[in-house]
C-alpha cells in the first residue's frame, strides 16, 4: 500500500470512526457466537459457554479500547472524545466551570494587559503608519566638552548634500516637536503638541491621508516656508467638525494665518509615544510661526532645526549598510566644509529600528518600563494565585470523581488514558480562562484607549496574535503546571486510579496544603502592600499644605507663543486681571509665574547684605500680582502684599520689594522681625547683586504638595520676574469650573488666538500628584482582594473535602460521646494550622516586597508592625469565615446513618 | 503476569497471524483456534491482542479483509494475505529460521 493508500485511509479513519466502530462491534459479536458455539458442542450449557466465550476474548470493552489505539488518527480522535467528555463534564457542574474559568480569566488579565501594553511600547509600529519594518530613526550623535550627549543638527543645506547620491535610504526626514496654538474664527484657542518636520516626513513614513495631501517640496523651500499646516484627525474634527473639509480651510497657528493641506488618519498620533502630535508644520516655517527674528539657518551650512530623523531603508539594504553609507557620506560633508561641520568629523552615525515607543530622541521607556513592572509583578502574582486555586479545585473536583475513575479504569481505560482525560480538563479549562481573559483585555483596552499616562505616553492595550499566542500559552501552561504536574508526580506511585483522583492520598494532601499555603502568603503580602499605601494616601490627604486648594481654577498662558513681547505680555495679564475680576464667578484672581503643585518654581541665590556670595542659600522663588496670597487664602504673617502697580512696575535693574515666606524669614532673620530689612539676590558674578527690601511675610506653603517640605519661597513682583509661562489662578465661591469658565472668556475677549490650557484646578494638580500612589494601590487592593477571594475558596474546598474524607472518623467520635464542640475544633484545627504557616510566610514575604514600594510611602514605614498585624488579622478571620461552614456541617451529621451507610 | 506473557508474544504475534492466513482466508476465531490446533493447546491467544494486531496488519497492508459467510452461514470478516504481506511473511520466516537455528545451534554446544 502507498502512502498515498495510507493517506487516504488515515483520513477516512478519521471521518469513519462510526463505521469503524459498528465493524468492530459485528466482528466481535461474531467472535463471541463462533466461541460460543463450539463450547456448546463440547456440552457446556448456553449461559456458561457465553461466559467463557467473552473470557477468551479478554474483555469485551478492553479490546475494543486496545483495537481503537491501532487506528491511525485514534489519537486524535481520543483527543476528541476526551474534550467532549470534558465540556460534558464541565455542562454537568457549571458552577465548577464557571469558578474555574473566571479565576484563570482573572489570573490572566493582568498578564494579557501587560503584554498588550509592552507591545505596544516595544513592539508594534506607530499606528497609521505603513511599511513598518523599513523604517528606522537616525541621529548624529556627538558630545559635548564635558562629554554629554549633543547630537548634531543637520542643516538643511547639509541634508540636501547628504541625500545627493544616497542608495541606502529612499528618504530621511526632520522631525522636531514642540508646541502651539491653533484657533480658527468663533472658537476658543486650543493649545497643542505640534511638529515641524521636513516636506518628505509623511511620504517616508507611507502615510495615507484622511483627507488633503503631504506637504509638497516646494513648501518647505522657500526661506519662511509656506504657511501650510496638517492636522491630526481629532484636532481637524474638533475645528470643523467634519475633516474631511478641512483642507483648503484657513486657521491661525500662533496668531498667524494658515492654511490647512491635509489631515492625518484618526490613529495615528505621530511617533512619540509620549506626545500627541496634532498639527505638523514644515520644517521651514519654524522661525516665522514662533515668532523668533528671521534667523537665515535656511541658507546657513553648520546648524539646522533637526537632530532627529525617521528615514526609508531601499529595499534589501539593512542596518549595517545604511549606516556604513551614511557615515562615509557624512565624514565627506565634514570634509568639504571642516569649518561648519566639524562635529561631522567625529559624529557617530545611529541607525535603529525603533517600533513602538519612539522615533524622537530622549528614552521614555525607563519610565514605562518601571510601570511595566509593577504590572508584571501584580500579573505573575495574580495568576500564581489563579494557578493554584484552580489546582486546588481540581483536586478537590478530582475526590468527586474519583468514583467515576475507578469505574473507568475498571472498564480497561490505561492509567495514560486516565492522566490524559485530566490534562484535557485542565487544559480545556485554561483556554477558557485565557479566552476570557483575553476578552477582557481586550474590553478594558477599548475603555482605557486614550489614557495617557504622566510621562509615559498613551494607554494602548493591542491585543493581536503575540499577545494572545502568549496569554492563551501562558494560562495553558500555568493549568498544566499546577493541575496536572501534581497528578502525574503523584501517579508515578503506581496503581490504576491517580492520585489527583484520590484525595485522601497523603502526598495529594501535601501538595494541596502548600498550595493553600502559597495563597494565604501572597494574599497576605499584597494586602500588606495595599494597606501600607491606603494609609499613605490617608496621611497625604490629612497633611496641611498651608493653603485651601478648594474652588481654585487654574490655567497656565503663554502669549510668547503668538509673538508678544513681556511688555505686551505684561498688559495682556494685567487686562485679564481686571476683565476676570469683574466676572460674578470670580473672587479674587491672580498671575504668577509658579503656582504650588501646578508650575515649577524657578529658584534663584539669595543672602544677607555685606556676606559672602559663597555663603548665598538656594531658594524658590515666585513672581506674583498683588492677589496671590488672598487666592490661595495664605495669610500674610505681618506687612502687606505688592500693590497692582508694583506688580506690573517695568523691569529695571533694582529689586523692588520682596514678600519672604515664613521658613524664609527664619532662615535669614531668626526670629528677629524681617520687615523692612534688605534680601540681597546672588547674581551672576559679572551682575552686580540685588538689594530687595521686605514688605511682607506670608505663610508656609508645600509648594510640591503634601509629601513635601515647607518651603522657602521668595515673592516678587511680576513685572520683574523673567516672564515664561504663567499661571492664572482664580477663586470662586461656586464650583471651579465656572470660574475657569470666566477665564477663557475673559482671555478670549482680549485675544480670541491666544488659548488657556493645562491643568484646570489645583485640586486636579493635588490628584495628579497622588495618582501615582492611587493607581499603585488600587492595582495592589484589588489583586490583595481577588486572592484573599481565591484563597477563601481555596481553603474551603480543602476544609470541606477534609470533612468528606474525615466523615467516619466524626461518626465514630460522635458515637461514643464527643461533642460538636470538639469536632468543630478538630476541622478549624487544620485550617487554622495552615493559616499560621500562610500567615508566617506572607509576614516574611511582605517585609522583602514592601521595600519596593518604599519611596512611595508617607508618614508610615514599610515595616509598621500594626499594619502586619491587622492584615494577618483580616486574612485569619477569613480563614476562619471560610471553613466554619464545612465545619458546622460536619458536626451536623447523624452518626448512626453515616455509620450504617458504610 | 499476563502482561508479561502478552509482552514476549507481543513481537512474535504478527509473524503467527501472517503465517496462519498463509494458505487460506480466515477470521478472527479461525486464526486463534488454528493456533490452538497446531500447538496442541499451547498457544491460546486473548481477543484482546489479536484483534489490534489483526487491525495493524491491516493498515499496514500485510492483510486485506473481506466480509464472508462462513461453512455455517455467518457474516464474518475474513484476513487474507496482500502480496505485501507475502513479501513481508517470507523475510520474516527466513530472519526466524536464521534465528532459531543459530540458537538451536548454541543449545546444542553447550
Amino acid at each position: 500500500m502507498g502512502w498515498l493508500d495510507r493517506a487516504r485511509k488515515a483520513v477516512s479513519d478519521i471521518f469513519n470512526r462510526d463505521r469503524f466502530e459498528r465493524e468492530m462491534d459485528e466482528e466481535l459479536r461474531g467472535f463471541l457466537d463462533l466461541a460460543a458455539e463450539d463450547r456448546e458442542r463440547t456440552g457446556a450449557t448456553p449461559s456458561d459457554a457465553r461466559r467463557t466465550a467473552r473470557l477468551s476474548l479478554g474483555g469485551v470493552e478492553a479490546c475494543k479500547e486496545n483495537a481503537r489505539d491501532v487506528r491511525v488518527g485514534a489519537a486524535l480522535d481520543s483527543l476528541a472524545r476526551d474534550a467532549g467528555f470534558s465540556i460534558r463534564l464541565l455542562r454537568r457542574n457549571p458552577s465548577f466551570a464557571i469558578a474555574a474559568i473566571l479565576t484563570i480569566a482573572l489570573g490572566t488579565f493582568p498578564l494579557a494587559a501587560t503584554a498588550g501594553l509592552a507591545n505596544a511600547v516595544f513592539f508594534r509600529p506607530a499606528p497609521g503608519v505603513t511599511g513598518a519594518d523599513g523604517l528606522v530613526h537616525v541621529e548624529f550623535v556627538t558630545h559635548d566638552e564635558t562629554g554629554d550627549r549633543d547630537n548634531a543638527r543637520l542643516s538643511y543645506l547639509n541634508h540636501a548634500d547628504l541625500m545627493n547620491g544616497l542608495r541606502g535610504l529612499t528618504g530621511l526626514a526632520g522631525h522636531s516637536g514642540g508646541s502651539a496654538s491653533i484657533a480658527v474664527p468663533g472658537m476658543g484657542a486650543l493649545h497643542v503638541d505640534v511638529n515641524f518636520v521636513m516636506h518628505d516626513y509623511f511620504r517616508v513614513l507611507g502615510m495615507r491621508m484622511a483627507a488633503g495631501r503631504h506637504f509638497a517640496p516646494e513648501e518647505d523651500r522657500e526661506p519662511g516656508g509656506t504657511p501650510v499646516v496638517i492636522l491630526g484627525h481629532m484636532l481637524a474634527t474638533t475645528l470643523f467638525g467634519n475633516p474631511e473639509g478641512a483642507p483648503g480651510r484657513s486657521v491661525q497657528v500662533n496668531g498667524l494665518d494658515f492654511t490647512v493641506v491635509g489631515v492625518t488618519p484618526p490613529e495615528f498620533r505621530g511617533l512619540q509615544n509620549d506626545h500627541y502630535s496634532q498639527m505638523w508644520l514644515p520644517g521651514s516655517t519654524s522661525s516665522y510661526a514662533r515668532h523668533v527674528p528671521r534667523d537665515r539657518w535656511d541658507r546657513r551650512r553648520g546648524s539646522g532645526l533637526f537632530e532627529s530623523f525617521v528615514g526609508r531603508l531601499a529595499p534589501n539594504v539593512d542596518l549595517q549598510q545604511a549606516r556604513a553609507e551614511l557615515t562615509v557620506a557624512t565624514r565627506a560633508l565634514a570634509d568639504a566644509y571642516p569649518a561648519e561641520n566639524r562635529h561631522f568629523h567625529t559624529a557617530e552615525i545611529l541607525v535603529e529600528r525603533r517600533p513602538g515607543m519612539s522615533f524622537a530622541g530622549g528614552n521614555p521607556r525607563k519610565k514605562v518600563t518601571l510601570m511595566v513592572t509593577l504590572f508584571v509583578s501584580a500579573g505573575v502574582l495574580l495568576l500564581l494565585l489563579a494557578a493554584a486555586n484552580v489546582g486546588n479545585l481540581l483536586f478537590f473536583r478530582g475526590a468527586r470523581r474519583r468514583d467515576e475513575m475507578a469505574l473507568r479504569s475498571a472498564l480497561g481505560a490505561s492509567r495514560w488514558r486516565l492522566l490524559r482525560a485530566h490534562l484535557m480538563d485542565v487544559s480545556l479549562i485554561s483556554l477558557l480562562g485565557g479566552a476570557v481573559g483575553l476578552l477582557l483585555t481586550f474590553w478594558i483596552g477599548r475603555l482605557l484607549e486614550g489614557i495617557v499616562i504622566p510621562e509615559a505616553g498613551f494607554l494602548r492595550l493591542p491585543i493581536d496574535w503575540r499577545v494572545a499566542g502568549l496569554v492563551l500559552a501562558g494560562s495553558v501552561l500555568v493549568g498544566l503546571v499546577f493541575g496536572g504536574a501534581p497528578a502525574l508526580f503523584a501517579s508515578s506511585g503506581g496503581g490504576l486510579t491517580l492520585a489527583v483522583h484520590r484525595a485522601g492520598n497523603r502526598r495529594g494532601r501535601r501538595i494541596r496544603d502548600s498550595l493553600t499555603v502559597m495563597q494565604l502568603a501572597i494574599s497576605l503580602s499584597l494586602l500588606v502592600g495595599a494597606m501600607l499605601l491606603l494609609v499613605t494616601i490617608r496621611n497625604l490627604v490629612r497633611v496641611d499644605i498651608g493653603f485651601d486648594p478648594a474652588r481654585i481654577a487654574s490655567a497656565t498662558i503663554f502669549p510668547r507663543d503668538n509673538g508678544y513681547d513681556d511688555a505686551r505680555s505684561l498688559v495682556f495679564y494685567r487686562e485679564l486681571l481686571d476683565r476676570a475680576g469683574a466676572t460674578p464667578a470670580v473672587a479674587a484672581v491672580s498671575v504668577s509665574t509658579g503656582a504650588p503643585m501646578i508650575s515649577g518654581i524657578s529658584r534663584t541665590r539669595v543672602q544677607l547684605p555685606g556676606r559672602d556670595r559663597e555663603q548665598a542659600i538656594a531658594v524658590a522663588t515666585n513672581g506674583v500680582t498683588s492677589d496671590y496670597f488672598d487666592v490661595l487664602s495664605l495669610p500674610l504673617l505681618t506687612g502687606r502684599s505688592f500693590s497692582q502697580g508694583e506688580a506690573f512696575g517695568p523691569p529695571d535693574d533694582t529689586c523692588g520689594p520682596v514678600v519672604v515666606s515664613e521658613s524664609l524669614a527664619r532662615l535669614l532673620f531668626g526670629t528677629s522681625n524681617a520687615l523692612e530689612r534688605v534680601v540681597v539676590i546672588a547674581r551672576s558674578p559679572r551682575r552686580a547683586p540685588m538689594e530687595c527690601r521686605v514688605v511682607g511675610v506670608a505663610a508656609d506653603v508645600r509648594g510640591d504638595g503634601p509629601g513635601a517640605e515647607w518651603e522657602p519661597i521668595l515673592y516678587r513682583p511680576l513685572g520683574r520676574s523673567g516672564l515664561l509661562r504663567v499661571t492664572v489662578l482664580a477663586r470662586s465661591d461656586g464650583p471651579p469650573s465656572l470660574a475657569s469658565a470666566a477665564l477663557r472668556e475673559a482671555a478670549a475677549s482680549i485675544d480670541p488666538a491666544i488659548p488657556l490650557y493645562g491643568r484646570t484646578s489645583l485640586t486636579e494638580g493635588i490628584e495628579f500628584q497622588m495618582a501615582g500612589r492611587r493607581i499603585i494601590s488600587s492595582v495592589l487592593g484589588l489583586v490583595a482582594l481577588l486572592g484573599l477571594l481565591m484563597a477563601a475558596v481555596g481553603l474551603y474546598g480543602l476544609v470541606a473535602e477534609t470533612v468528606v474524607d474525615r466523615t467516619r472518623e466524626f461518626a465514630v467520635r460522635m458515637a461514643i460521646g464527643a461533642g460538636p464542640r470538639s469536632i468543630l475544633m478538630a476541622v478549624l484545627r487544620q485550617a487554622l494550622v495552615l493559616a499560621g504557616i500562610g500567615i508566617g510566610v506572607g509576614i516574611a514575604l511582605s517585609a522583602g516586597l514592601s521595600r519596593t514600594i518604599r519611596s512611595q510611602l508617607f508618614g508610615v514605614t514599610e515595616m509598621a508592625p500594626w499594619v502586619y498585624l491587622s492584615a494577618a488579622g483580616l486574612l485569619a478571620a477569613i480563614v476562619v469565615l471560610a471553613s466554619l461552614a464545612p465545619a458546622v456541617r460536619a458536626t451536623r451529621m447523624n452518626p448512626v446513618d453515616v455509620l450504617r451507610a458504610d | 503476569m499476563a502482561g508479561k506473557r502478552n509482552d514476549l508474544l507481543y513481537g512474535t504475534l504478527d509473524f503467527l497471524v501472517l503465517r496462519t492466513v498463509r494458505l487460506e482466508p480466515l477470521h478472527g476465531y479461525g486464526i486463534k483456534q488454528r493456533l490452538l490446533q497446531v500447538t496442541q493447546g499451547a498457544l491460546d491467544i486473548n481477543g484482546g491482542s489479536l484483534f489490534p494486531a489483526l487491525y495493524r496488519l491491516e493498515r499496514q497492508g500485510l492483510l486485506a479483509a473481506k466480509w464472508r459467510e462462513t461453512d455455517t452461514g455467518r457474516r464474518a470478516k475474513f484476513y487474507s494475505l496482500t502480496a505485501a504481506g507475502r513479501r513481508r511473511l517470507k523475510d520474516e520466516t527466513r530472519t526466524w529460521e536464521r534465528a532459531s537455528e543459530t540458537i538451536a545451534r548454541v543449545v546444542a554446544a553447550t
